[in-house]
Order: structure tokens, then C-alpha cells, then sequence
């Protein structure tokens, strides 16, 4: 019987999840996550965690409790650091600890420690280390961190890390690759093999616009739209979602903002889809550096969207009382406005938003964005017959009507000049 | 140039006299009072923490007053400290104000980096900045220890508000004195007459240990003077943090690489074996270090999001459940009333008092 690993589907899961799944295939072991966020999942979490807990927190530990009872032992790294200079928040390096002083009746608890501040080796060693604790040798384990790695690179990595420009993909998020991939009754199923060797998967969502999720990014992140889509032509608005991948790309989380934007018909982008080169080429833009793993590629990809590629707004998707959002979110407001005069909206969400509450805030700010634009209903929504493309039938009428009462509540920061799009 | 800083309690006129003996103008920032948190609430981020609050209120407070320059300390993470004067600065030029904005960076081993920062706002010669620098510590450690000992006597004392009156003299006289002479004399006679205020001996109070955040155990203005509260109530109260032993710690000692954190670390690994910034570990690990030590209780203040003290919230239930000390844990934010603290604080004291009672008649 191969040993099975249960890993929680959340916090550095959606950065990570190709370089760990990969290793613990190379090992011969089975790997079991907890399915996608769900209300069951997050009454777990909520009942584990103090209040003034971060949403993201309190889901972590719902899906590692999820995981009781379903694996060997639970893989809850302490990811420390993955660059040099920059570590992640400090809920990220305590959170072994939390887990383990607050959930009961968890099996063994990995812990293994990743801190790449001295340099890349650092990896390699942690990889080893967490092979042999988990009782295989040496050898195999480095052969297979050397292999995990390169997968990594190649793949996750170069989609988080290095990612290029260029390859668009649309639709509801897959889990782990679709019909590979598995669904038990608690949203806990075991990853298929298919994923961990790397078989791309191509899929067409309801629109019927071609989606690519590579085995890399196993569904998980979506990569935003470039260029033209849907029927050719181009799509009129183009919107920055930036927030941390887990908050962005966990639909119940995020209150499947990501949806209700491309629903609408706007181009999405988030910060997967800016390369590392062109975050770092940002660091001028900071007097210091910010130095969470995260919150420094979050507002440096917000930077050269601004700066460098051709966005109508700016949606900062943000966990309540999440600490260095508290910071990023505040440099975000000032700069857009003050600086490149984007228009902002913040997005608060936690274990109780509601989906309405959210496509209520993004359609008023989407129809100021058009508003500015110029554009009519009717462009937007792609002509007759797609008015029922996702938005509230509230909307239309609001748009119709040209009321713009009560908008500017809504939105942080009231916007004076917005950037045009020729 | 006419310098303010961050007001810390009886350490702002210590600061004060410091940048003055430096060759600056000063303007003393104000006690933080309700009007400086409501205008740090009104401009900072919903979810900055309550220190960055208060600081950002003192700074406009204090650029209104006439100030032209901030002085403060930055760091390297992974707490938000090592951010906030930079999202200060970006703050407040948005709101229009024009001033010059220095941060010294406690970067390990570089010490040339904070002396040439420090530089910047020096305008005497070397001597005299030694002499500055020396005074200013001696000042700040004989007010640490009035404190140490005035806590000590204040719970216990036979005549209300004695040991207080006397803290005050104190400090007001230590804050007169010119050069190390003299700051040793005042200091020596009021610990002394400190330590002699009237007590009763047959008294055994409470022990309770007070952890947390620096900024909010530091000031009494923000959390609601809860040490003293306390020793009203005939508790004594330890501090777990001292500016001078903090400043030692990490700028100095630090650069030197001497570790005297070590000890608390090592209590703090069973249960949070990784630093988390702030004072988190400290948290856990004080609060191991006060469960052996024999204390009653533990007093933990943290500011609302405040990240690495959340970590130690998570995990003290489970500290004091296997150690059996009970942790009260006081949540501080802008909406924070003196009435809800007070009600904890007497309940919380009530509760060890039961425990008191039940184990002295288990032994008895
Ligand atoms: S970065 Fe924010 S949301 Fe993420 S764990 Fe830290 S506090 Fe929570
Ligand atoms: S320790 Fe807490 S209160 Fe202090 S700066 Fe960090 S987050 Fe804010």
C-alpha cells in the first residue's frame, strides 16, 4: 500500500500544487486533495480559527480537516521564501503551528520547511529532506526533486514565475483537469496520473470559445484573455483582476468574480499573466521593495499593466482583514488615481460575501468604465440576443436608463479621467 | 528642519531632548487622544493595524504643528512594521502635506547604513553626538527600570496612587538632568525611593504576564494604561517588553550577532517553530516562560489584523491548555471602549482568583 498524502487545496496550492504532486508521484505515493472550496469546507474552517482570522486562513484549515481521515499524513509545508528577499506573509510561516495547535484528530502533519533565501540548493535539500522523512532514500528522493523540479520549472513555475504572454482561455475552472481528475462525495478525490504526466486537456466552455488549461496550471489558474475573442472580434473592455491567487482563482472564495467579468464580456487579466522579467522591471516604481512574496508581485504586476499594456480598470480583489493588503490595497487607490488614472475598485471578500453583493459592485463599476468609454449596452453585451449573458437583469435596466446616482458610493474612489482606449 | 517622531509614553520626552541635543528643531508629538486616532482611522486603510493608526494621526497632528520632518524605524519584515513609513509618507503626500521623511532601516550588520541615515538629521559634532547618545540610553533605562519597580509596588502599595505620583517625579526629573552625572544621582534616588513606598507585606497579589504587540504594550495610551488598571485591582502585572532591552536586542546585539532572544525561541518551538515577525514567537514563548514560572495568568494585546499576533492567538489556547495557564487575549482597534476592557479585565482577574482559591484548598 503506497503511503497517501492528503494536500489542502488552498493558500500555496495554486502555485505550487505541480511541483509537490509531481514529486510525490515520482515517490510512488498517492496523492489525495480536498476537492474545491465549499460551504461545508469553510463551516469547517471558521469553526478552527479565531475570528479576526483572514477568510484564506480560516479555508486552509477547513481543507486540511477536510482531509482527516482521508490520508496517510496531511502535506502542510512552511513555505518561507521561494525568491531571495522576499518571504510570504507571516500566516504562511506559522502555519504548520496553526494547524496543528488547533485542529484535533489530524493525522501526522509534514511540515517541511522551504526557505530558498540562501540561494536555489536550498529546494533541492528541502525536497530530500521531506522524501526521507516520508521513508524513502536518498537517492530516490533526489532523483526525484531533480525531476519535480524540472517539471516545475517547465511548467508551474514558468506559469507562475516566467510565465509568457499570448495563450488565452475562458470558462469555468476545471478541477485538476476535468474528466482526469475525480469527485467523491466531500469534494476529496485523488488526482489522476494523467495530470501528473502532463496531458493537456482542451475544453470549450459555453460560449463556445476554445480554452486551454495545460497540464501545468491543472485548471487552476486561469491565464487571462489576450488578443481577440469571440467571434472575432475584439472585446471592448479589458479589466486587471489582481489578487492573490488564491483568493482570485478559488470561485468560491473569490465569489467567481472571475466569471461574472467574462460573463459580461470583458477581457480579463490577472497577475499570472505578467512574466517575472516584467514584474522585477517594476522595482523602480517602488522606493522600497515590498517584501512578501505575494503582495510585491501583486502590486508590481498592477504597475506594468498600467504602465505597459492597455487596461480600462483595475479590480483589487482582497480578504478582509488581510494584512498586506492593508498596505498594497492603499498604494493600489493612490497610484490609479493620482498616478495613472485607472479607474479602482476595491473588492472585499470573506467566508460569508454573497455572489450579489459582488456582481452588484463589479456591473456599477463596469458601467462607468463604459460609460467613459462611450460604449452602449448593446456593444458590450455583444449585440441582441446576449442580454442574458450573466448579468443581473437589474443592470441593463440601470444602463438604460443612464442613472448614475448612487455609483460613486460604490466605488472606492470616485475617478476623475480615466485612461482611453484607442 | 523641525523634527517629530512617533510618541511613545514616557519615552517622548526622552526622544525630545535627544533630536534637540542633535542641533533640530523639535515638535513633541502630542499624546495620542481620540482626535489623533480618529484622523489616523479617517486616512489609513480599514485593515492597517491600530499602531500604524495612531502613528499616521500623530504625523498629521504633528506636520499641522509646524513639523517638517518625520524621523521613525523601518525593517526587513515579515511584519508590516518594516512597511509603514513608506505607506505613511505615500499617505500623507496624497493628502497634500510636504515634509521630509527619514526611516531608520535596523539592517543586520550594516551598521554604517543607520549611521549615515542618522547623519542626516545630526548637526553637531561627533563628540557631542556621543554624549547625546549615551545620556539618551541612560535616560531610557532608568526610566524602564522606575517602571520595572513601580510595578512591583503599586499593587501592594497602602497609600492609592503613591508609587504613580512618584514614576511621574521621576521621569519629569530624569528628563531635566544635563549629562550621565547627574541622570545616574536622580535615577539611584528614585528607585530607591521607589522601591521604599509604603507596601503591605501580608499581600500576595495575582501574578499576571502582559504580551503582545510592541507598540500597543509600550503605550499606555492605546491600551487603555491596562497595567496600571491592573495594579488598581491589586494585581501585579510584568511587561514583557522594555525599549531598552528591545532596542539592545535587535539593533545592537543583533548586528554583533548575539542572540539573547534564544532562550524565549526555545520555549516557543514546541509549539511556533518559525519567527513570524512582530512579537509573535515572543507571545508564545513568554507565555511557556510565565506558565513555569508560577504566574496566574496572561495578558495578550493585539491590534485588530495584527498578522504575526493572530498566529500567536491561534496557537495560545493550545499553550495554555497543555500548560494550564489561562490567556486573555485583548483585541485593540479604534472601536475598542475603556468599559468593555475594564469588564474583561475584572472578569478575567475574578477567574484567577477562583482558580487561587480552588487550589489552595486542594493543598490545603
Ligand atoms: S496575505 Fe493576507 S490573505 Fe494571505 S494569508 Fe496573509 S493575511 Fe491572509
Ligand atoms: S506587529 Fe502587528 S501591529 Fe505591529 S506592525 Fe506588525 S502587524 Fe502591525
Amino acid at each position: 500500500m503506497s503511503l497517501v498524502i492528503g494536500i489542502p487545496r488552498a493558500l500555496h496550492y495554486y502555485t505550487f500544487i505541480p511541483l509537490w504532486e509531481r514529486f510525490f508521484y515520482e515517490l510512488g505515493m498517492k496523492v489525495v486533495e480536498s476537492g474545491p472550496t465549499n460551504k461545508h469546507i469553510v463551516d469547517l474552517g471558521v469553526k478552527t480559527t479565531v475570528t479576526d482570522a483572514c477568510a484564506p486562513i480560516k479555508i486552509f484549515q477547513g481543507h486540511a480537516e477536510a482531509l482527516a481521515r482521508k490520508a496517510d499524513v496531511v502535506f502542510i509545508p512552511r513555505v518561507v521564501s521561494f525568491e531571495g528577499g522576499y518571504v510570504f506573509c507571516p500566516k504562511f510561516l506559522g502555519l504548520p503551528d496553526m494547524v496543528k495547535a488547533t485542529v484535533d484528530n489530524l493525522p501526522p502533519v509534514i511540515d517541511t520547511r522551504f526557505d530558498l533565501r540562501r540561494g536555489f540548493a536550498a529546494l533541492v535539500r528541502a525536497l530530500v529532506r521531506l522524501g526521507t522523512e516520508l521513508g524513502s532514500g536518498k537517492a530516490k528522493a533526489f532523483a526525484a526533486a531533480v525531476r519535480a523540479i524540472r517539471h516545475f520549472r517547465q511548467s508551474g513555475w514558468t506559469a507562475h514565475l516566467r510565465r509568457e504572454h499570448g495563450v488565452g482561455a475562458v470558462g469555468s475552472i476545471v478541477e485538476h483537469g476535468v474528466a482526469a481528475s475525480r469527485s467523491s462525495e466531500c469534494g476529496v478525490g485523488v488526482s489522476s496520473r494523467s495530470v501528473a504526466q502532463g496531458v493537456a486537456i482542451r475544453r470549450s466552455d459555453e460560449h463556445g470559445v476554445g480554452a486551454t488549461w495545460s497540464s501545468v496550471e491543472h485548471g487552476i489558474i486561469r491565464r487571462g484573455v489576450h488578443g481577440t475573442e469571440q467571434d472575432g472580434e475584439k472585446l471592448p473592455v479589458t479589466i486587471a483582476v489582481i489578487g492573490y491567487p488564491y483568493i482570485v482563482h478559488d470561485p468560491f472564495l473569490s465569489c467567481g468574480m472571475l466569471d461574472i467579468l467574462e460573463k459580461a464580456r470583458v477581457r480579463v487579466v490577472t497577475m499570472e499573466d505578467v512574466s517575472t522579467r516584467d514584474i522585477e522591471a517594476q522595482r523602480g516604481a517602488l522606493s522600497k521593495q515590498v517584501f512578501w512574496h505575494y503582495s510585491n508581485r501583486a502590486l508590481k504586476a498592477a504597475y506594468h499593466l498600467m504602465k505597459h499594456t492597455e487596461i480600462d480598470g483595475l479590480v483589487h480583489a482582497t480578504a478582509f482583514g488581510c494584512g498586506p493588503d492593508a498596505i498594497v490595497d492603499k498604494f493600489l487607490e493612490i497610484d490609479c488615481k493620482d498616478e495613472y488614472g485607472v479607474p479602482f475598485l476595491s473588492l472585499t471578500v470573506d467566508e460569508h460575501s454573497g455572489q450579489a453583493g459582488i456582481a452588484t459592485r463589479l456591473e456599477a463599476f463596469l458601467d462607468m468604465i463604459l460609460r467613459k468609454k462611450g460604449l452602449s449596452a448593446f456593444q458590450r453585451l455583444g449585440g441582441p440576443g446576449r442580454t442574458d449573458s450573466g448579468l443581473h437583469a437589474g443592470a441593463d435596466s440601470r444602463l438604460q436608463n443612464g442613472a448614475a446616482n448612487g455609483l460613486q458610493d460604490d466605488l472606492k474612489v470616485p475617478v476623475v479621467q480615466g485612461r482611453q482606449v484607442s | 528642519m523641525k523634527i517629530t517622531f512617533p510618541y511613545m509614553g514616557y519615552y517622548a520626552p526622552v526622544f525630545t531632548n535627544l533630536f534637540r541635543k542633535l542641533g533640530n528643531e523639535v515638535v513633541a508629538p502630542p499624546r495620542p487622544s481620540k482626535r489623533t486616532l480618529d484622523l489616523g482611522t479617517k486616512h489609513a486603510p480599514e485593515f492597517a493595524c491600530l499602531p500604524l493608526k495612531i502613528l499616521l494621526g500623530t504625523y498629521i497632528e504633528a506636520l499641522e504643528m509646524g513639523a517638517d520632518t518625520i524621523v521613525s524605524t523601518g525593517g526587513v519584515g515579515p511584519c508590516r512594521a518594516g512597511y509603514y513609513t513608506r505607506l505613511q509618507e505615500k499617505i500623507l503626500r496624497s493628502l497634500g502635506y510636504d515634509f521630509r521623511m527619514f526611516t531608520i532601516e535596523p539592517i543586520k550588520g550594516h551598521l554604517m547604513d543607520i549611521v549615515r541615515t542618522i547623519r542626516s538629521f545630526v548637526n553637531v559634532p561627533v563628540t557631542k553626538l556621543y554624549d547625546a547618545l549615551t545620556t539618551t540610553w541612560l535616560k531610557l533605562a532608568y526610566i524602564d527600570q522606575f517602571e520595572r519597580v513601580c510595578h512591583h509596588r503599586r499593587p501592594v502599595e497602602i497609600n492609592r496612587g503613591s508609587s504613580t505620583r512618584l514614576l511621574e517625579e521621576g521621569v519629569a526629573a530624569i528628563d531635566k538632568a544635563q549629562n550621565c552625572k547627574e541622570i545616574r544621582e536622580v535615577g539611584r534616588a528614585y528607585v530607591d525611593m521607589l522601591g521604599k513606598v509604603e507596601i503591605d507585606e501580608t499581600k500576595n497579589p495575582l501574578k499576571v504576564g502582559i504580551i503582545g504587540e510592541i507598540y500597543v504594550v509600550l503605550e499606555p495610551a492605546v491600551n487603555f494604561e491596562v497595567i496600571e488598571n491592573l495594579n488598581k485591582m491589586g494585581v501585579y502585572a510584568h511587561r514583557s517588553i522594555f525599549l531598552t532591552d528591545w532596542t539592545r536586542e535587535n539593533a545592537f546585539l543583533d548586528a554583533l550577532r548575539i542572540q539573547p532572544e534564544k532562550q524565549i525561541r526555545a520555549q516557543a518551538r514546541p509549539y511556533l517553530n518559525q519567527p513570524v515577525g512582530g512579537h509573535g514567537e515572543n507571545s508564545v514563548g513568554e507565555t511557556v516562560r510565565y506558565a513555569k514560572s508560577g504566574y496566574d495568568g496572561v495578558i495578550q494585546l493585539a491590534p485588530f489584523t495584527c498578522i504575526p499576533e493572530i498566529v500567536a492567538k491561534s496557537i495560545l489556547p493550545k499553550v495554555s491548555r497543555d500548560l494550564g495557564i489561562p490567556v486573555l487575549t485583548l483585541t485593540l482597534d479604534e472601536q475598542t471602549g475603556l468599559e468593555g476592557v475594564m469588564t474583561r479585565l475584572e472578569a478575567f482577574v475574578d477567574l484567577l482568583m477562583r482558580r487561587r482559591l480552588r487550589a489552595g484548598e486542594a493543598s490545603a
